[in-house]
């Protein structure tokens, strides 16, 4: 088969563009952008309230906004928070201190803590793919008219673009709540780490995504999708955590780089060598999904 | 006459059970023909092959010249109406249509005029801002059918055109699958056999995944020995025993309340006038029953459940 008859541009550009505005109008959309505007702006609330606070009560404590700054830059490099950033991240101590010295800390704990729950976040944005309409026969129009591959790619792409526009707009308002109204930091540190957590965040996603599409095609049915998508993102994360934790003698936490997520600190490290090879291992691992789920896809009865 | 379709040994399975066994015929270029067989027959199987949703586990479908495997190489020459195929619920129908159009190759401004007139086609003009979850099962059918005459197909499947249509809508399809007939192939499947007889000129009757038959209507239909009788009352039992009763009739079989086919048991053409005056002694003189029609030649349905052993559970004449 010719290029010519297989892969389309525009048609990908028209499945996925569709796609998303398809997904928004019925709702299924909204419910992921709410998703991950509401796990998202959690976090954030969590350690912007109680910095916040402090800024409030400088003047009646008779600090002004410099010195309340310095104090929260302190805490932020104080060993209780590094010994809880390394438990966390398992990092050693340069790339701690480049998260909560170098880069904007309180924007590196938040970055932190998306990067945990941002799997789950994705799978639930990523899951009915294709699953829900294979139940309703609701692709047979589009392949009456297009290629499996160019329906698949579309809607991959779709979801891709929606997630980055979603967690784009996430971005904003941390960057911009934090930068007008807490005033902690320069413009620049705020942009670049907006910028590394954003690709972080992003790339994270991506083979989750890929690997939800995989799952999407296999299923008929979009709650089947959904379950078997949130227990294959979970399940061997707890399963790794629970080996790891019975094998006393032996340090299994290795098993994790078999999965996405043992990659994801990597993506906020200092070190440019180790944040290309995790952007390289998620790459990676979505191509992998991504040509699993094409094949099935490509395969089975729609 | 060349084929626009050419289904060869096809098989299909689905776990254990076989939908389509063995089947093969050729739909000649530029006829309306039909595909007939009860339920669970393999139709829709048979079509969803065709059309790439499925894939065969044996066999091979070749659409104007293709291998149906190759299906990429057929999208803009053929069209299909599907039996179970759901448009996105909340999303207007138009918007849908402009979107298939578009694959089709045409600009988004050129998508919309086509789009348009393929709604106004079917009735649905005023409907096209509608969601599609709006829409009654008829119009949603209509919609559906209007996807199928988007662009300018060669080659058209058409799964029960007119299934859950009222009356007027119903010929309204009919009219226009009459219309295109020398100028694109058209394959219909329905369980109305009248519609199916009046229609087509070509026809295949599968029954439990295997072709029991495929010729033309004329030859499916042609029967010195089998005549069709349209009664303006209603037959009756003592009727029907008196004309079985009758050394020239094998067979009375009731089409509907006023209709039957009569199978003749002579063993030539020429007793078929001494029969027919046998038969009409026995309506007009004793039971008072006058025919308006008598055709010569079987009903589609009456080969039809010749063939399917009598399963036929559709709508003979609706």
């Amino acid at each position: 088969m010719s290029a010519e008859e297989g892969f389309k541009s525009s048609h990908v550009r028209l499945v996925a563009s569709y796609w998303m505005r398809f997904s928004v109008r019925t709702g299924g959309g909204l419910m992921a952008i709410f998703l991950v505007l509401m796990s998202g702006l959690t976090i954030a609330h969590l350690f912007i309230t109680p910095v916040e606070s402090l800024l409030d009560k400088a003047p009646e404590l008779g600090h002004t906004e410099g010195e309340a700054a310095d104090t929260i830059a302190r805490v932020a490099e104080s060993e209780q928070i590094v010994n809880m950033v390394q438990w966390l991240t398992g990092q050693d101590e340069d790339e701690v201190a480049y998260l909560l010295r170098d880069q904007p800390a309180l924007l590196s704990v938040i970055w932190l803590l998306m990067l945990i729950i941002f799997p789950f976040v994705t799978a639930i944005g990523s899951f009915n793919q294709t699953a829900g309409d294979i139940g309703s026969k609701g692709l047979r129009y589009l392949l009456l008219r297009t290629e499996r591959s160019n329906i698949y790619i579309g809607r991959t792409v779709g979801t891709l673009y929606f997630s980055a526009a979603s967690l784009l707009l996430l971005m904003v308002l941390v960057l911009l709540y934090v930068g007008l109204k807490l005033r902690l930091y320069e413009v620049g540190d705020l942009l670049g780490s907006g910028a590394q957590g954003f690709l972080a965040l992003m790339f994270l996603s991506l083979p989750y995504i890929a690997l939800c599409g995989w799952i999407s095609s296999m299923f008929d049915s979009a709650f089947a999708a959904l379950a078997i998508c949130v227990l294959l993102v979970g399940g061997p994360i707890v399963a790794f955590k629970m080996a790891d934790a019975a094998a006393s003698q032996t340090d299994l936490a290795w098993l994790e780089l078999l999965l996405p997520w043992g990659w994801k600190y990597d993506l906020l490290s200092g070190d440019m060598g180790t944040r290309l090879t995790a952007y390289a291992v998620m790459l990676g691992f979505t191509a992998l999904f991504f040509a699993l789920g094409m094949r099935n896809f490509q395969r089975r009865d729609l | 006459m060349d084929a626009a379709i050419q289904v060869r040994s096809l098989r299909k399975e689905f776990g254990r059970f076989v939908a389509l066994d063995d089947v093969s015929f050729d739909v000649p270029a530029g006829s309306l023909f039909g595909l007939l067989g009860p339920n669970g027959a393999g139709k829709t199987t048979l079509f969803s092959i065709a059309a790439g949703f499925l894939r065969a586990s044996g066999g091979t479908v070749e659409m104007l010249g293709i291998d149906v495997r190759e299906i990429g190489r057929l999208h803009g020459r053929f069209s299909m109406l599907p039996q179970d195929a759901a448009f996105q619920g909340g999303i207007p129908v138009i918007e849908q249509l402009v979107m298939f159009a578009r694959l089709n190759g045409f600009s988004r401004d050129d998508a919309e005029d086509k789009a348009m007139e393929a709604l106004e086609l079917v009735g649905l003009g005023e409907a096209a801002r509608r969601n599609a979850r709006a829409l009654s099962h008829g119009m949603m059918k209509r919609a559906a059918l209007c996807q199928a005459f988007l662009g300018d197909p060669e080659l058209l499947i058409l799964d029960e055109p007119t299934a859950g249509l009222d009356p007027e809508n119903a010929r309204g399809i009919r009219k226009l699958i009459r219309a295109m007939r020398g100028e694109r192939t058209v394959v219909v499947s329905s369980h109305n056999l009248r519609e199916i007889q009046d229609l087509c000129d070509h026809a295949a009757i599968l029954h439990e995944g295997r072709l029991e038959v495929c010729d033309s209507m004329a030859a499916l239909t042609a029967s010195d020995y089998l005549i069709r009788i349209t009664l303006g009352e209603e037959l009756t039992v003592a009727a029907i025993a008196d004309l079985e009763a009758l050394e020239v009739v094998e067979v009375v079989q009731r089409t509907g309340p006023m209709e039957f086919n009569l199978q003749l048991a002579i063993a030539s053409p020429d007793q078929k006038d001494d029969a027919l005056r046998a038969v009409n002694r026995v309506l007009i003189g004793t039971h008072d029953l006058v025919p308006r029609s008598l055709n010569e030649g079987a009903s589609l349905e009456a080969r039809f459940l010749e063939l399917t052993g009598g399963t036929y559970d559709g709508a003979s004449s609706s």
